[in-house]
């Protein structure tokens, strides 16, 4: 009981912070108020179902993509957003109406819904690892090879010097 | 709870949503991205412990990697565009005009 | 199991290798030897390999049919071009060659890992596979302002697009239970969750749609062709949008539940043949002109698959693959005329290309007409099975939009031509050097796409059992 109160919190501040990230002018205060969201997302896995994936949603998320935000963000040295007039007034209000639309579209058609399985307690890391290396096995391999993918593209694209 | 988790995730899916289609600050909208990976993340999470099975979990863990290995490239993207043009603002990029 | 686990590692261990061969060596012939050893290696090991007809392999969630290896076919025939094309181009515009050749192969890999998937997560795993070394190589001349703008565009969008279909994966697993295509079929058969599984399909078509760049989402098309160097536009016009569309092929099986979709169908074919069209006239930018035809492209390749028929999917392959090798011609055939980065793409570059450059003005002909539609090309033969699936199908007004539009799109291919055929002017497009390999490319493509108009029943054969692959995942 407490446990369900506690995510509905964390969920509100998630959607806060969310809200406050995307309107920011700085990035870096956008960067900040991104961190506290994937916290409370952290936060909310791990109450709900599983500590071990909000453990790696906050490592991977808060600990090491927004690092390498800020880090690019403080490379550039950018300061604050002009205060010019917007030329995209329109845009933003198609932008929220079609927003607004999609919210109330996800809302209607799961309205009701659950899913029809067996709820389960706290899953493990044992039995989420298990998941990672039998439905998702090539999946997870391919993933390897993303990764050094994107080591390679990001050095070839950012690197300083390159020797042809 | 499960409903008002998924009431939480079609939220911040339209606010990365939105924060993607009206910010021009590039990081603003790449962090947006980020946003809306995680709004999925959330469904994944939620049906998981419904479904009572750890496939959805399992597939968060794949959701975080793309998005880790996405947003490398397009930081680095973006640092080697800002050495050429000197601007984030994605309507300063004029390079490319039909 | 061997069948489906060869090319995939045959894929990684050249990719490997060639990320290291920078190492050892940094001459162009070698890249391009490597390209081909890879193609050669990678084809052999497909043909050692029996073609199965729709077999699944449910455990591990893939999927090895006919479809998958025309996908990988075509996927390792452009690479091999695109490393022949790109040994030339190198020299005006020098770039990581290891690295670039090491993206081409990750993104082949991804292609197949997409074409076999039979599971979202995992189709969403293989197109981002895919996509993200195209991003790179959009960009790999960082230096100028054209191509780290287009792979800037490029990731923005791309993102944009993997971010909707990982929600609609998400919203697919809330209904099934499962990513795999599988529980979705089966979950549709109950019937309970049916509403936010059509949902999640729709979202996940609409982020394939963006990667197979249908109008109204294709507005990163044209920045990005023309930002992209020649060589890796005709990469990523021919593998992206292939890998897209097997993606929508494999939905495809989906949509015969759910006809109200086929309205939607029908709204972003007609949509993307008049937007494509019309918005290509107007081009002064050769790359930019052939970026809306794709779009257009992309429309005429929906206008089959609208009648939700096995024919439509028959047609639309044929197309696809057509499509394919014409389009990396086209892109060859301009990079061929492109000196330094960016010099030499506009229609008046091509000033009388064709008069001094009798062999690849032919390829030019063939190419632009098959484009066009003309007989006796492939691409004649590509619209008509397509426009004649749709009549069949009882869409006769659709087959008539194709047509009108067709006739439209001819005259920009073929003021390709005129100019090419002018004698007035010198080009400026930098022909000075020889570009043997490039020729060499394009020709043997030109080639094909003539075979295929001649004898086209040699490619529908392989087509049908490919379109009975995919469709049999429902049953």
């Amino acid at each position: 009981m407490i446990v369900e109160w506690v995510i509905r919190a964390l969920g509100i501040i998630a959607v806060l912070s969310a809200l406050v990230a995307i309107t920011r002018r700085n990035p870096i205060y956008s960067a900040v108020f991104l961190g506290l969201n994937f916290l409370c997302l952290g936060g909310i896995f791990t109450f709900y179902v599983s500590p071990f994936v909000g453990a790696v949603q906050i490592i991977v998320y808060a600990g090491a993509i927004l690092v390498l935000f800020v880090l690019a963000i403080m490379i550039l040295n950018l300061r604050d957003e002009d205060l010019g007039p917007s030329r995209r007034t329109v845009v933003k209000f198609f932008a929220v109406i079609a927003a607004i639309g999609v919210v109330w579209l996800i809302i209607t058609i799961t309205a009701g819904f659950v899913p029809p399985g067996r709820e389960a307690g706290t899953i493990s890391a044992a039995q989420v690892g298990r998941a990672l290396l039998e439905a998702h096995v090539v999946a997870f391999e391919v993933i390897s090879v993303l990764l050094i993918t994107a080591v390679v593209g990001a050095v070839v694209l950012a690197k300083k010097r390159m020797e042809v | 709870m499960f409903g008002e988790l998924i009431i939480l995730s079609a939220v911040l899916f339209a606010v990365g949503a939105v924060g993607f289609l009206t910010r021009r600050n590039a990081f603003v909208v790449l962090m947006s991205l980020e946003l809306m990976l995680n709004a999925a993340n959330v469904v994944f999470v939620a049906a998981s412990k419904q479904w009572g099975g750890p496939e959805g979990l399992a597939s968060v863990l794949i959701v975080i990697a793309i998005a880790a290995a996405e947003a490398a490239v397009a930081l680095a993207a973006l640092l080697a565009l800002f050495r050429v043009v000197g601007t984030e603002k994605i309507d300063e990029w004029r390079a490319l005009r039909g | 199991m061997k069948a489906l686990v060869l090319p995939v590692a045959a894929g990684v261990f050249f990719l490997i290798a060639v990320m290291l061969s920078p190492l050892f060596t940094g001459r162009r012939w070698w890249v391009a030897l490597v390209y081909l050893f890879a193609a050669a290696g990678v084809l052999a090991v497909m043909g050692l390999t029996r073609p199965l007809a729709g077999s699944h392999v449910a455990a591990l969630r893939l999927v090895d049919d006919a479809l998958a290896r025309i996908a990988f076919i075509v996927a390792v025939a452009v690479a091999g071009f695109t490393g022949l094309v790109v040994a030339d181009y190198r020299r005006a515009n020098p770039h990581a060659s290891g690295e670039a050749t090491a993206l081409v192969l990750a993104s082949v890999t991804g292609a197949l890992i997409a074409a076999m998937a039979g599971d979202f997560l995992l189709l969403i795993v293989g197109i981002e596979l895919a996509s993200l070394p195209v991003y790179v190589l959009t960009g790999i001349l960082r230096n100028r302002p054209r191509p780290a703008e287009g792979a800037m565009k490029y990731i923005l969008l791309g993102g944009f697009a993997t971010g909707v279909m990982v929600y609609g994966s998400a919203l697919i697993y809330a209904a099934a239970g499962s990513t795999s295509m599988i529980a979705a079929v089966n979950a549709l058969h109950t019937g309970a969750s049916k509403h936010i599984l059509i949902a999640g399909l729709a979202l996940f078509a609409t982020g394939l749609a963006f990667k197979a760049s249908l109008a109204p989402f294709h507005m990163w098309t044209p920045d990005v062709y023309e930002g992209a160097p020649t060589p890796y536009t005709a990469f990523m016009s021919a593998v992206i949008k292939f890998v897209a569309f097997a993606g929508i092929i494999r939905l495809f099986a989906f949509f015969a539940f759910v006809t109200e979709l086929k309205h939607i169908i029908i709204a972003l074919a007609v949509i993307s043949m008049v937007w494509g069209n019309f918005a290509a006239l107007v081009q002064d930018n050769v790359k930019r002109m052939l970026a809306y035809s794709s779009v257009a492209h992309a429309g005429y390749i929906l206008v089959p698959l609208a009648t939700g028929h096995k024919e439509g999917v028959v047609a639309a392959l044929f197309y696809l693959v057509l499509y394919a090798l014409m389009s990396a011609g086209a892109f060859g055939l301009i990079s061929y005329n492109e000196g330094e980065e960016g010099k030499g793409v506009t229609f008046e570059d091509l000033t009388a290309l064709g008069v001094k450059k009798p062999l690849i003005g032919l390829c030019g002909v063939i190419l632009f007409f098959a484009l066009a539609g003309v007989p006796p090309t492939g691409g004649f033969m590509a619209k008509f099975y397509a426009f004649k699936a749709a009549v069949d199908g009882g869409l006769w007004w659709l087959a008539l939009v194709g047509i009108f539009t067709s006739m439209v799109g001819a005259y920009y291919y073929l003021k390709v031509i005129v100019f090419m055929y002018m004698k007035k002017r010198e080009g400026t497009g930098s022909t000075g050097n020889a570009k043997v390999l490039t020729v060499a490319g394009v020709l043997l493509l030109s080639l094909f796409v003539l075979a295929y108009g001649v004898d086209p029943k040699s490619l529908l054969d392989v087509v049908k059992v490919a379109a009975e692959g995919a469709l049999q995942l429902l049953y």
